[in-house]
């Protein structure tokens, strides 16, 4: 197992996480907050769709949020997460649970924001990890090998 | 493994354990016998097929009917699910973060007509 997980050692983010980054005109500290505070929060989580958000959280590790989106098609999504870390200003940890009502189930997966100072700018990066257990907060850092990413290269190359 | 409310549920379970990803590491240079897979791991037959029959049932890989030679090998049909899902989170997040660079600008209000946040 060693041997396989090993040569893809170097491409470190597999195809089933995803990884933006994207560089904000403000400082961390004012980015954290706006992804910490339920009334920022609501001003711009969600699809470009999303209707009127509610936000609820208990911001401590181990704490719970609640995001409730109301599309404008009439249906609704509901995230739930609990938080991991909070290392304010640089890196915010969270699960994340999806649900809405087209059935969609995401299962519970991982969450982690970082904020970087460049300058008198941010560069955020986000990394949503596309399995997490009941143990993912314990395991975040771990990480689970990048066997994937070189798998889902080979689907592609054979379109399997 | 716990009975999961839908596939992808599933095939996210099953590969959540090093052992599988491994098995499928190996299984994408071709397709391969239990007893192959079960070559580089210090795990009997029956502990690898139970990891199989959690592969197969996730959708990831497929195995030859022929009664003897039963061959895995992986199904792309299951992969792709895996990486459509993927994409609906990245729809939410870059959406999430154009609203979140306009909301910005409203915050910290119009002293810049320069200089606009810009993506990279």
């Amino acid at each position: 197992m060693d041997a396989l997980a090993r040569t893809d050692a170097d491409s470190d983010v597999p195809e089933t996480t995803l990884l933006l980054t994207r560089e904000f005109d403000a400082a961390p500290a004012l980015l954290f907050r706006l992804w910490t505070q339920p009334e920022h929060i609501v001003r711009w989580w969600g699809c470009a769709e999303a209707g009127d958000v509610t936000f609820t959280r208990d911001l401590r590790v181990g704490g719970a949020f609640t995001a409730v989106m109301k599309l404008s098609n009439g249906h609704t999504h509901r995230i739930t997460g609990v938080y991991c870390k909070i290392e304010e200003p640089s890196r915010l940890v969270f699960t994340w649970g999806w649900e809405n009502t087209d059935g969609f189930q995401g299962g519970e997966t991982l969450v982690t924001v970082t904020f970087k100072a460049k300058g008198e700018k941010t560069e955020l990066t986000l990394r949503h990890e596309s399995f997490a257990t009941e143990d993912a907060c314990a395991a975040h850092g771990q990480g689970w090998g990048a066997s994937l990413g070189r798998l889902a290269g080979y689907l592609a190359s054979s379109n399997a | 493994m716990p009975p999961a409310a839908d596939p992808l549920s599933n095939a996210f379970a099953a590969l959540a354990d090093p052992t599988r990803r491994a098995i499928l590491a190996r299984l994408a240079r071709g397709e391969a016998s239990v007893m192959e897979l079960s070559e580089p791991f210090d795990m009997s037959l029956p502990a690898i097929s139970k990891h199989l029959k959690v592969l197969e049932r996730a959708g990831l890989i497929e195995r030859g009917r022929q009664a003897q030679w039963r061959p895995c090998r992986l199904n792309g049909e299951g992969f792709r699910e895996v990486h459509d899902w993927i994409e609906q989170y990245r729809r939410f997040w870059e959406q999430s973060f154009d609203r979140l660079e306009q909301y910005l600008e409203e915050l910290q209000g119009k002293e810049k007509d320069h200089g606009r946040a810009r993506k990279n």
